[in-house]
């Protein structure tokens, strides 16, 4: 008599239990599924740095891709690109003919606003034109609407062609110039300033720039204080599934680094 | 007479055991589940601020008034390479019984900040408070979740990639 009943309770609570337990189960998955996502950007970001290592520190063949194995038992496929458009615009073969133009850079810092001039010497015994002037600052500034003074803009004085990427990320200013472009006489300095609004103490404000330049007899000329490269690292399980991807864009090289942006991908 | 009245004591004595262990299970995985659900909510949230804020050039904790919504956190990051901006909310939606849902804004624009993607998923629900703040170079949020009598506090700390 207590048999029917008991059974009847125990298929009762079998209809209850097994969803239940499989309720649990795959929240238990999800949590596990996320775990090895994480453990995937640990290890993408395991060959970022020994990619950021190799820029740094100058490795002969850091341009070559490379794979890096058994980290937190996945395998890494790790590739250093150097970059050939930021914030969409083009940046050529930096380090082109360097020693005919080189770039100094001031910044000064009064009530709010950042006072910044670069300086373009030119070492040729031909004029130099400027084709365009891209620079890239770090996060908390924005450019000052007009604030733009200089010869080797077209016209003179002229605002950036671009102003890209927001302050709280960091913008990038380009100023492009049409034929016939402004230059730098022989062995002349021209200086091209511009004012920033942000809060004073900001890191590395000289930020890092490219000019592209050209003259008649030597063509064109690419002038960077470091180079930018992009570092994609790939962390891929046993069957080549990609756990987790991350990219970075950096400047560097000679003994100096600055990381600009770090993407989890997708 | 007497061999059935022991039967049915015998049977009523089995019976309420079963029964017994029956709404003990059933009890007992009602706990596992909402400890579970907790854990797995907490967790969610803690996952997507922990992936943010590594790719994150600004954390902002608390509304931002200029905005209609009820956000918490907001990271910002960038793409350099095409001039991509990314702006992501965490915001709060109203749950049940002083609960709460967080769902993630995301708004991608273009380099002359034209926006080109703009999706919004839920992330977690049953949250009960989730307070993010600064100790020395590191973000740290506090997730207390909560589902039936369980609740949960969850910390999660990261540190910016790009400092």
């Amino acid at each position: 008599m207590a048999l029917p009943a008991v059974l009847a309770m125990f298929a009762i609570g079998s209809l209850f239990i097994v969803p239940s337990i499989s309720y649990v189960a795959t929240n238990l998955k999800a949590g596990v599924l996320a775990t090895e996502e994480f453990e995937g950007i640990l290890t993408a970001d395991a060959g970022v740095e020994d990619a950021l290592w190799k820029i740094i520190n100058d490795d002969p063949d850091f341009l070559e891709p490379y794979t890096i194995t058994d980290i937190n038992g996945l395998s890494i496929d790790i590739d250093i690109d150097e970059i050939d458009t930021l914030a969409g615009e083009p940046v050529g073969d930096t380090g082109q003919h360097p020693d005919r133009l080189s770039a100094n850079t001031t910044v000064t810092y009064d009530s709010g606003t950042y006072f910044y001039t670069l300086a373009l010497t030119s070492h040729h015994n031909k004029p130099i034109k400027i084709d365009s002037i891209l620079i890239d600052f770090p996060a908390g500034v924005d450019y000052v609407i007009g604030s733009t003074s200089s010869n080797i803009t077209k016209p003179p004085d002229a605002d950036p062609t671009t102003v890209g990427g927001s302050p709280t990320t960091g913008i990038i200013l380009v100023w492009v110039n049409d034929e016939p472009q402004p230059s730098i006489p022989s062995w002349g300095t021209e200086y091209h300033s511009f004012e920033l609004s942000g809060p004073p103490g900001i890191e590395d404000i000289e930020g890092h720039g490219v000019v592209e330049a050209h003259s008649d007899d030597i063509g064109t000329i690419w002038l960077s204080d470091i180079k930018p490269y992009t570092i994609t690292a790939e962390a891929k399980d046993s069957s080549g599934e990609v756990i987790a991807a991350i990219k970075a864009g950096v400047w560097g090289g000679s003994g100096s680094l600055e990381i600009s942006c770090w993407q989890v991908i997708p | 007479m007497i061999s059935l009245a022991v039967t049915i004591a015998i049977a009523a004595i089995i019976a309420a055991g079963a029964g017994m262990t029956a709404v003990q299970v059933i009890r007992g995985t009602e706990r596992n589940e909402d400890h579970a659900q907790v854990i797995q909510q907490a967790h969610n949230l803690g996952r997507w601020f922990s992936r943010d804020a590594l790719m994150s050039e600004e954390i902002t904790a608390g509304d931002d008034p200029e905005t209609g919504d009820d956000e918490f956190i907001t990271i910002c990051w960038k793409d350099w390479e095409s001039g991509d901006t990314f702006d992501t909310r965490y915001l709060w939606l109203d749950d049940v019984d002083s609960l709460k849902k967080v769902k993630r804004n995301q708004v991608k624009r273009d380099k002359d900040g034209a926006v080109t993607e703009n999706a919004t998923s839920f992330i977690a629900y049953g949250i009960y408070s989730a307070n993010l703040s600064q100790q020395d170079n590191a973000w740290v949020l506090n997730v207390d979740a909560s589902s039936g009598q369980k609740s949960s506090v969850q910390e999660y700390k990261v540190t910016k990639r790009l400092n």
